[in-house]
């Protein structure tokens, strides 16, 4: 049993090793819809770095940078309080150059939010992932989004 | 006559201040590289909104990749030193890819550029990437991203 996972894991990071730079980027994505942490801890590189530009129709646009353990410590706490989660990948591009990519990725991610989970939030924006080859496929060396969350009130009436 | 003359006079400024106006994420951006090459960092400046912030990537063969961020100011307060010798820069956009939502968007610009410093010559390979909003209706950049190869011959 345990050689038959150890080749089912093998047969997988050798797919992975050929995956474009816009599947490794679009499986991090999914992996983060899917509150998959292992597999996002697994595609950022070991002194990834992170940037949420944040913006909001009153005030200025706001910046939080992080690193990347650090900002997936916060995600996968944030996501306990998370539901129904849902994901739309709208407009994608790439650019490479020798040595590396730029993905940029456009995408509407809705859900549930609070205690109750009867707050709905919707959340539009663009992921800017810079990557760079390894063994094993595509490391994410900057992982940078740029979003406009909105959370109007839920079907009780909740904020 | 002088009703036509005052329309005349009104498509001219509309003409004249059209292209302000309608200022794309891109243009802005690809006017950053065009002032980037003139080393005119006080333009610069003034492509970014408040707060923003640049991280960069400098790939090297021999190295693993340098990772950096930093706000805007400290960047162009650094670079505009670091450029001091640079005599010649020129830049050429070789591939763009723009995405936009309702407030903000993200333009990336795959380019070449070759120059002199002192007795060396440069090239510099890379890609830059500006997210960008909108800041009294004109698009500012609030992120800068630059990821490149810079190689000395």
């Amino acid at each position: 049993m345990r050689e038959i996972a150890l080749a089912m894991g093998l047969l997988a990071s050798a797919a992975f090793a050929q995956e474009t730079p816009t599947a490794a980027a679009t499986r991090f994505l999914r992996a983060f819809e899917h509150s998959d942490f292992a597999t996002v801890r697994s595609l950022l590189a070991d002194d990834a770095t992170v940037i949420r530009t944040s913006l909001s129709p009153k005030g200025s646009p706001q910046n939080q940078r992080s690193s990347g353990a650090a900002w997936v410590q916060e995600a996968e706490t944030n996501h306990a309080y998370l539901r129904d989660l849902k994901l739309d990948l709208l407009e994608s591009s790439e650019l490479r150059i020798d040595g590396g990519a730029v993905v940029n990725l456009r995408y509407r991610f809705s859900g549930l939010v609070g205690p109750a989970g009867k707050t709905a939030f919707m959340s539009d924006g663009i992921d800017t992932y810079i990557l760079i080859p390894a063994q094993a496929g595509w490391k994410i060396l900057q992982y940078n989004y740029i979003e406009r969350l909105e959370m109007p009130r839920g079907p009780g009436g909740e904020r | 006559m002088r009703a036509v003359r005052s329309i005349v006079v009104a498509v001219a400024f509309v003409l004249a201040a059209g292209p302000v106006l309608a200022e794309e994420p891109a243009d802005v951006a690809k006017r950053f590289l065009q002032l980037f090459e003139k080393k005119d960092f006080a333009a610069i400046r003034g492509l970014f909104a408040p707060g923003a912030v640049v991280s960069t990537v400098d790939l090297s063969r021999t190295e693993p990749p340098k990772v950096g961020q930093q706000a805007a100011g400290e960047w162009i307060d650094g670079i505009s030193k670091e450029l001091e010798p640079v005599a010649f820069n020129g830049i050429e956009i070789l591939e763009t890819s723009t995405l936009a939502f309702d407030q903000g968007a993200t333009v990336s610009i795959r380019f070449r550029s070759s120059g002199k410093a002192g007795e060396h010559t440069f090239t510099n390979e890379g890609i830059d990437t500006y997210s960008l909003t909108k800041v009294d209706d004109t698009w500012r950049i609030v992120r800068y991203g630059t990821f490149e190869r810079l190689e000395f011959q």
